[in-house]
C-alpha cells in the first residue's frame, strides 16, 4: 500500500495560550473524500488553519506529511504550491485586486514550481470562463475586486471556482456549505464532485449533514474538544444528523 | 481686567504700585509675578528649599515663554501682572453674606440639580462656617484609607510630611517648562492634592475632592498628583456636578498621573465651573494641564471627564504610553451654550510596545457656542503593534454654533494600526416629531436624545456621577433649544 | 549669481531675489502692481514658523536652499529634441500644449493655441498679464498657499486657458534645470465657462537636482453649471523640489472632479484651497501620494463650504516606503452659509517599511447644523488576514505585499477614467512600488 497523501499523527497546536488541538490523528489516502464534523469550537477551522499555515497558531507536538514531505516546514505559499488549497469559511475581500489577477497569479506560482510553462491570457480566460459556467457565474465577476461586495453565497462559489482552476491534490473546504441557499448548495456540491478523482483529497469541514446529501463522503470523522472522537463511514454522519453531538460529547470528556 | 476688587483697589490706593505685601502674616500679595511673589508663596507655606528653587525656575522659564495663541478661543488678553497670585485661605468676607445674596439663577439651578440644601450654601460661596460638617466625614474617610497605607491629603500637607515623595515625583510627567500655563502654575500653585497607593494596593474607596473639604477653595492654580505604585488601582473623582460660585476668573490647574507596573488610575472630572450668563459676559477661563504618564508595563490610565462649565475650557487630559502593553483612555463629553468656548482633547504617545489608547469624545454646540475637539494620536518608532481607535462625534444645537475636530494622526510604525472616525450630526426633525408623538416634551426629547449621543462616556463615569452627569446634560442645554 | 551665499534672512533674499530678477531683464507675466501685492504678502508672512499647523508636515529646508530666480527660456533644440522622445504617449482626443521650465515650448505642442471649445494663450500670444484672478470670485492665496506669491513675482509665462464649449487638453509643464541656476514657474489659470465641460490632465514632469525648485500656481475657476474634469500628476525627478499651490473657486452648480497622484520629487508639497461658493456645486477630490527613499510629500487641502446644498467628497490616499514620510492635511470648513453642506471624507495611509512616517489631519470646522459631514483616516500596516489569504492561493509575500499595496491606492486609481493615463499612471506607480514585473498583469 503507498503512503497517504495526507498523514496527520498526534497533532497539538496553540492559539495564543490556549490549547485548540490535542492530539488529532488522520489519514486521507488519495482519492477519497473525508469529512470532519463537530460542534462550534471542536477545533474544526483550527485544524484548517494549521494544514494551510495560518500565522497565529503554534504547532506543539506532532506531524503532518503530505505527499510524502514535512507539510509544517513550509510556509503557506509553498505548502499553496504544492497543492494545499484551503476553502476558506469567511473569505477575504480585497478591493482593488480582481479575480482574475489573483487567479491568474496563483496559476501561475503553482506551475513554475512545477516547473511547467505560465498560460497566457488567452488560455487562462478559456479556462476560467469554462470553470465559471460550471459555478454559474457571471463573466463580470473577473474583472471585479477579489471577493469585493460579494454576497455571502458569491463569495463561497468563488472559493470553489479558485479550487477548480488551481486543481489542488488536497483541498480542504472549511465550511463551505454554510451559509448557502439550497441552489447555491447544489452548485458547490456540483463543483466539488467535478474536483474528484483517484488521485486528489478533499476534506469537508462541516458543522451540518446537507452538504453530504450531494457530496457522499468517503470517510466521516467526528471532532471534539481538540480530538477526533469517532470515525465511520457515511452512515456516521446520518447518525450525528438524528442524535445531534452530545452522545459524542460525553465519550470525549 | 479692572480691579473690581475692594481690597485690590485699597492696597492700591495705598500706593502698593509693585511687589508683595511682605509681611507673611498678611493673607493677600498685592497684583504682580516676579520672583519675590514666588518666595513669598512658598515662605508662606514653610516650603523646602528644593520645591522653591523649582518653583523659581518654573517662573523663570514662563517669563521666556508666550502665551499660546493657537487654541481656537477669543477671550480678552489676561494681564498676569494685574493678578495677585496668592490669596488664600480666602476670606470669609468676600462672598455673599446669605442665600438671599446670591444670585437667584444660580439657586434655581441647584434646585434642579437636586442639591441638598446645607450644600447649596457652600457651593454659592456663602460665607458661613461649618455648613455641614464634612470635616468628620473627610476624617472617617481618612482612617479606612490610612489603614490601606494610601496617602490622600492636601498637596502643602503632602510637601510637609512626605517631602521625598514630592521631590521624587513633582513634574516628573509635567515638567515646569511643559507649557505657558504649566509653567505658571508651577511657579504660583497654591495647594491641591497629592494621592499615593503604595504597591499592590487597591484604593478601599472612590478618592473624591468633594470630601477634600480643607483644601476646598484653593483658588486658580491647582496642583494635583497622583502616583499608583506597582500593582495598584484608584480611582479619582474630581469636582461636583454643581455650579461653583468663584471669583477667580482664571483657572490654571496641574494634574499628573503616574501608573507604575501593572497599575491603573481612573480619572474622572465633572467641571461646571461659571460659565458666564447668556450674553458671555463673565465665566471662568479654565487652562489646565492633564497628563498621566503609563510608566510601567500593563499599566491603564483613563481619563472621563463632562466638561459642561467655564467660559472657556483649554484642556488635553493626556496619556503618555511608556509602558509596554501599557492602556490609555479618554472618554468626554464637552457641552458648550450660549457664548461658552472649547477647545479640549487628549494627546495619546505609544511610546512602548503593544501599547494601546481609545478616545470617544462627545461635543455638543449650542446657543453661540464653539466646541472644538484638538486631539494627537502619535505612534513613535519603537510601538510595535500599537493600537488606537478614535471615536470623534459633534451635535450641533442651532444654527448659530460651531463644532471643531482637529485630530492629528502622527504613526512612524509600520505595525501600528490607527483608526479614527468622526461625525457631525444634528438632532433631526424626524427624531424629534417621534418623541413628541410618543407623548414627550420637546425638552425632554432633546435631553433624551443627547443623552443618548452621551451614553458611551457616561457609561465610564462611577454611578453616582452618571445619573448626575445626565442631570447637569439637561440643566446645561435648558433653553439653548427652541 | 552676483556672490556666494552668505545667511541672509526670508526678507531680505525675497526682496533681493526680486530686484535681481528685474535687473536681468525678466519679463514677468503678472503685473507689476499684483506682483508688489505678493510681495509685501510674502515678505509679512517669511517663511512658515515650526509650529504652523499648514507647514507641521512639510520639509523646508531644500526650498530655501534652493534657487529661486526663474529660469530662462529653453528653446534651443539641443534642449528640446531629447525631451521629445521622452514624452509621454499622446492621449488619444487629446490637445497637447507643452511648458518647459514655466515656458510655452511651440515645437512640442501638437495641438494650437485655439481650439474649437476654448482658447489657450501665453506670454508670447499675449496672454493678459494678470491672473484671471482679478474676476469677483478670485480665490486669493493666504499663508498656507504662500508660495504662490513666489510663483506671482517670478513667472515669466503661464497658459491661460478659457473653455467655452468642451474640450479635452493634455498640460505638460516640464523642468530641465538641473542646477542651482534657476527655478521653474509653471503657472496656469484655467476658467471653465457657463455650461461648458473640460478634461484637463496636467502633468509635471522632469529632472531635478537636489536645489532645483519647481514652483507651481494654479488657478481654476468654474462658473455655473461648468464641469471640469481634471488630472493632476507629479512625477518629477526623485531628487526635485516641489512646490505647488491650486485655487479653485466653483459657482453654482459646477462640478470638479479632481484626481491627483503625487509620486515623484525628493519634496513635495502641494496646498489646495477649494471653494464652494455657488449653491448646489459638487467637488470630489481622489489623491494618492506615493513615497519611498528619503522624500517627503506633504498635501494640503482646504475646502469651503460657501454655498448652499453643496456637495463634496474626498478619498486621500498615502503609502510610505523607505525612510520616506508623507503628510495628508484636509480642512473643511462649513459656513454658516452652507446649509444643506454634504460633506465626506477619507484618509489613510500606509506604512510600508520601518523608519516611513505617515500624519494625517483630517479636521472638520462646522458652522451650521444643517449639515451632513463626516471624515474617517486610518492608517496601519497590511491586514494579516488578506496577506494570508494570498498566501495560501500560492503567491510569495513580497509580492503579495505589493498587491494589497497596489490594492490600498486602487479606489483612487479607478477614478482615473482615461484608459491611456490610467495605463501610463499605473505603469509608472506599479514601477515605483517595486516587483513590477509580478504587477505587470495587473495593468
Amino acid at each position: 500500500m503507498t503512503t497517504p497523501l495526507l498523514c496527520i499523527r498526534d497533532l497539538h497546536a496553540r492559539v495564543a495560550d490556549r490549547e485548540v488541538l490535542k492530539g488529532i490523528n488522520l489519514e486521507v489516502p488519495a482519492g477519497e473524500v473525508h469529512a470532519i464534523m463537530g460542534p462550534n469550537g471542536s477545533g474544526k477551522s483550527s485544524l484548517s488553519h494549521v494544514l494551510a499555515g495560518k500565522p497565529g497558531y503554534t504547532v506543539t507536538r506532532g506531524s503532518v506529511t503530505f505527499k510524502g514531505q514535512d507539510l509544517l516546514a513550509l510556509p503557506p505559499e509553498e505548502r499553496a504550491r504544492e497543492g494545499v488549497f484551503l476553502g476558506f469559511q469567511y473569505p477575504v475581500e480585497i478591493p482593488g485586486v480582481n479575480n482574475a489577477y489573483l487567479l491568474r497569479a496563483a496559476l501561475n506560482a503553482a506551475r513554475r514550481h512545477r516547473n511547467e510553462p505560465e498560460v497566457d491570457a488567452f488560455d487562462f480566460l478559456t479556462l476560467v470562463k469554462a470553470r465559471m459556467q460550471l459555478m454559474r457565474m457571471d463573466e463580470s465577476f473577473l474583472s471585479r475586486g477579489v471577493n469585493e461586495g460579494f454576497s455571502g453565497g458569491e463569495k463561497k462559489r468563488n472559493e470553489i471556482l479558485q479550487m477548480l482552476v488551481l486543481e489542488p491534490s488536497l483541498a480542504v473546504l472549511d465550511e463551505t456549505d454554510s451559509g448557502l441557499d439550497i441552489d447555491a448548495l447544489k452548485v458547490v456540491a456540483a463543483g466539488i464532485q467535478t474536483l474528484r478523482s483517484p488521485e486528489r483529497a478533499i476534506v469537508l469541514v462541516t458543522h451540518y449533514q446537507r452538504l453530504l446529501d450531494h457530496v457522499t463522503p468517503d470517510r466521516v470523522h467526528v471532532l471534539a474538544r481538540g480530538r477526533i472522537v469517532r470515525s465511520g463511514g457515511p452512515e456516521l454522519a446520518l447518525e450525528l444528523e438524528r442524535r445531534g453531538y452530545d452522545w459524542l460529547l460525553d465519550d470525549a470528556a | 481686567m479692572s480691579t473690581q476688587d475692594p481690597s485690590l483697589d485699597a492696597l492700591l490706593a495705598r500706593g502698593y504700585q509693585h511687589g508683595f505685601v511682605t509681611d507673611i502674616e498678611s493673607d493677600t500679595v498685592a497684583p504682580g509675578l516676579d520672583r519675590d511673589t514666588v518666595r513669598f508663596i512658598s515662605a508662606k507655606k514653610g516650603e523646602p528649599q528644593f520645591l522653591l528653587d523649582w518653583r523659581l525656575r518654573a517662573l523663570d522659564r514662563w517669563f521666556e515663554m508666550k502665551e499660546p495663541h493657537w487654541p481656537k478661543l477669543h477671550y480678552t488678553p489676561i494681564d498676569y501682572q494685574d493678578i495677585s497670585y496668592y490669596s488664600a485661605p480666602k476670606a470669609k468676607t468676600d462672598g455673599p453674606k446669605s442665600l438671599a445674596d446670591v444670585d437667584p439663577k444660580l439657586l434655581a439651578t441647584y434646585e434642579k440639580l437636586g442639591v441638598p440644601l446645607h450644600e447649596r450654601a457652600r457651593l454659592a460661596g456663602v460665607a458661613v462656617d461649618a455648613v455641614f460638617d464634612s470635616v468628620s466625614v473627610a476624617t472617617t474617610f481618612k482612617d479606612r484609607l490610612s489603614a490601606a497605607g494610601v496617602i490622600f491629603c492636601p498637596f502643602s500637607e503632602a510637601v510637609q510630611k512626605h517631602p521625598e515623595l514630592i521631590e521624587r515625583w513633582l513634574g516628573t510627567v509635567v515638567p515646569y517648562g511643559d507649557n505657558y500655563y504649566a509653567a505658571l502654575n508651577s511657579a504660583v500653585f497654591t495647594d491641591g492634592s497629592f494621592v499615593y497607593i503604595p504597591k499592590g494596593v487597591r484604593c478601599p474607596m472612590e478618592l473624591s475632592t468633594y470630601f477634600r473639604i480643607n483644601a476646598a477653595k484653593t483658588g486658580q492654580f491647582e496642583r494635583t498628583l497622583i502616583v499608583a505604585d506597582e500593582g495598584s488601582h484608584v480611582s479619582y473623582l474630581e469636582g461636583c456636578t454643581a455650579p461653583m460660585r468663584d471669583e477667580n476668573q482664571l483657572h490654571a490647574a496641574v494634574v499628573e498621573l503616574l501608573a507604575l507596573d501593572d497599575a491603573q488610575i481612573k480619572y474622572s472630572t465633572v467641571q461646571n465651573w461659571y460659565p458666564g450668563d447668556e450674553n458671555g459676559v463673565g465665566g471662568i477661563y479654565n487652562f489646565v494641564t492633564k497628563r498621566g504618564e503609563c510608566r510601567g508595563r500593563n499599566s491603564r490610565i483613563s481619563w472621563t471627564q463632562v466638561e459642561t462649565g467655564s467660559a472657556i475650557t483649554w484642556k488635553y487630559p493626556s496619556c503618555v504610553l511608556r509602558g509596554e502593553n501599557s492602556v490609555g483612555e479618554f472618554y468626554s463629553v464637552a457641552v458648550t451654550a450660549n457664548y461658552q468656548q472649547a477647545d479640549t482633547g487628549t494627546k495619546m504617545i505609544h511610546i512602548g510596545a503593544n501599547t494601546r489608547s481609545t478616545i470617544v469624545s462627545k461635543g455638543i454646540s449650542a446657543g453661540h457656542a464653539q466646541n472644538t475637539y484638538r486631539g494627537l494620536v502619535s505612534v513613535m518608532p519603537g510601538a510595535h503593534g500599537a493600537r488606537n481607535f478614535t471615536q470623534c462625534d459633534s451635535l450641533l444645537l442651532g444654527s448659530d454654533c460651531g463644532a471643531h475636530t482637529i485630530p492629528y494622526i502622527e504613526v512612524k510604525n509600520p505595525q501600528a494600526i490607527v483608526e479614527h472616525e468622526a461625525s457631525t450630526s444634528r438632532i433631526s426633525e424626524e427624531q424629534l416629531f417621534y418623541c413628541l408623538q410618543r407623548g414627550l416634551s420637546q425638552e425632554d426629547a432633546i435631553n433624551l436624545i443627547v443623552g443618548g449621543f452621551c451614553k458611551t462616556v457616561f457609561r465610564e463615569l462611577p454611578m453616582e456621577f452618571a445619573v448626575e452627569a445626565q442631570n447637569l446634560l439637561a440643566v446645561s442645554l435648558e433653553g439653548a433649544v427652541g | 549669481m552676483t556672490q556666494p551665499d552668505t545667511p541672509v534672512s526670508f526678507s531680505e533674499r525675497l526682496q533681493r531675489d526680486y530686484d535681481l530678477a528685474r535687473a536681468q531683464g525678466a519679463r514677468p507675466i503678472v503685473a507689476d502692481s499684483l506682483r508688489e501685492t505678493s510681495l509685501a504678502k510674502a515678505l509679512a508672512a517669511g517663511l512658515p514658523a515650526l509650529r504652523d499647523d499648514d507647514w507641521r508636515y512639510a520639509r523646508l529646508r531644500p526650498v530655501t536652499a534652493a534657487q529661486w530666480l526663474p529660469a530662462a527660456t529653453a528653446d534651443e533644440a539641443s534642449v528640446i529634441e531629447p525631451l521629445r522622445a521622452a514624452l509621454p504617449d499622446a492621449l488619444p482626443g487629446f490637445g497637447r500644449v507643452v511648458f518647459v521650465d514655466g515656458h510655452y515650448c511651440a515645437s512640442l505642442s501638437v495641438a494650437d493655441q485655439s481650439f474649437s471649445g476654448g482658447q489657450l494663450r501665453h506670454a508670447a500670444s499675449g496672454a493678459a498679464n494678470t491672473r484671471n484672478g482679478e474676476a469677483t470670485n478670485a480665490l486669493q492665496a493666504t499663508t498656507a498657499e504662500r508660495f504662490a506669491w513666489l510663483n506671482d513675482l517670478f513667472a515669466t509665462d503661464g497658459a491661460q486657458l478659457q473653455v467655452t464649449g468642451q474640450l479635452q487638453l493634455e498640460l505638460l509643464f516640464i523642468s530641465t534645470i538641473t542646477d542651482t541656476a534657476a527655478a521653474s514657474y509653471p503657472r496656469l489659470q484655467v476658467q471653465v465657462c457657463a455650461d461648458s465641460q473640460l478634461t484637463l490632465v496636467e502633468r509635471h514632469l522632469g529632472s531635478g537636482g537636489p536645489t532645483a525648485l519647481t514652483n507651481v500656481s494654479v488657478q481654476v475657476h468654474l462658473q455655473s453649471a461648468a464641469r471640469l474634469q481634471h488630472y493632476r500628476v507629479q512625477a518629477m525627478a526623485r531628487d526635485a523640489v516641489f512646490m505647488d499651490t491650486l485655487l479653485a473657486t466653483l459657482d453654482s452648480r459646477a462640478n470638479y472632479a479632481l484626481t491627483f497622484i503625487n509620486q515623484g520629487a525628493a519634496t513635495a508639497r502641494s496646498s489646495l484651497r477649494l471653494r464652494l461658493q455657488g449653491d448646489n456645486t459638487q467637488l470630489s477630490v481622489h489623491g494618492v501620494s506615493l513615497t519611498d527613499e528619503r522624500c517627503n510629500s506633504d498635501t494640503v487641502i482646504q475646502l469651503e463650504h460657501v454655498g448652499r446644498n453643496s456637495r463634496s467628497e474626498q478619498v486621500l490616499r498615502g503609502v510610505a516606503n523607505g525612510r520616506s514620510s508623507i503628510g495628508l492635511a484636509s480642512r473643511v470648513d462649513v459656513a454658516a452659509s452652507a446649509g444643506g453642506a454634504d460633506s465626506r471624507q477619507s484618509l489613510k495611509g500606509l506604512i510600508g517599511a520601518a523608519g516611513a512616517e505617515v500624519n494625517l489631519r483630517p479636521q472638520l470646522e462646522i458652522n451650521t447644523d444643517e449639515v451632513k459631514a463626516s471624515h474617517g483616516a486610518t492608517t496601519g500596516s497590511l491586514d494579516d488576514n488578506t496577506l494570508f489569504y494570498l498566501l495560501s492561493r500560492g503567491i510569495d509575500p513580497e509580492t503579495a505585499r505589493k498587491l494589497l499595496e497596489w490594492a490600498f491606492i486602487g479606489d483612487v486609481m479607478s477614478h482615473i477614467d482615461i484608459a491611456g493615463l490610467r495605463r501610463q499612471v499605473e505603469l509608472t506607480t506599479v514601477s515605483q512600488l517595486g516587483n513590477a514585473a509580478a504587477l505587470e498583469a495587473l495593468l
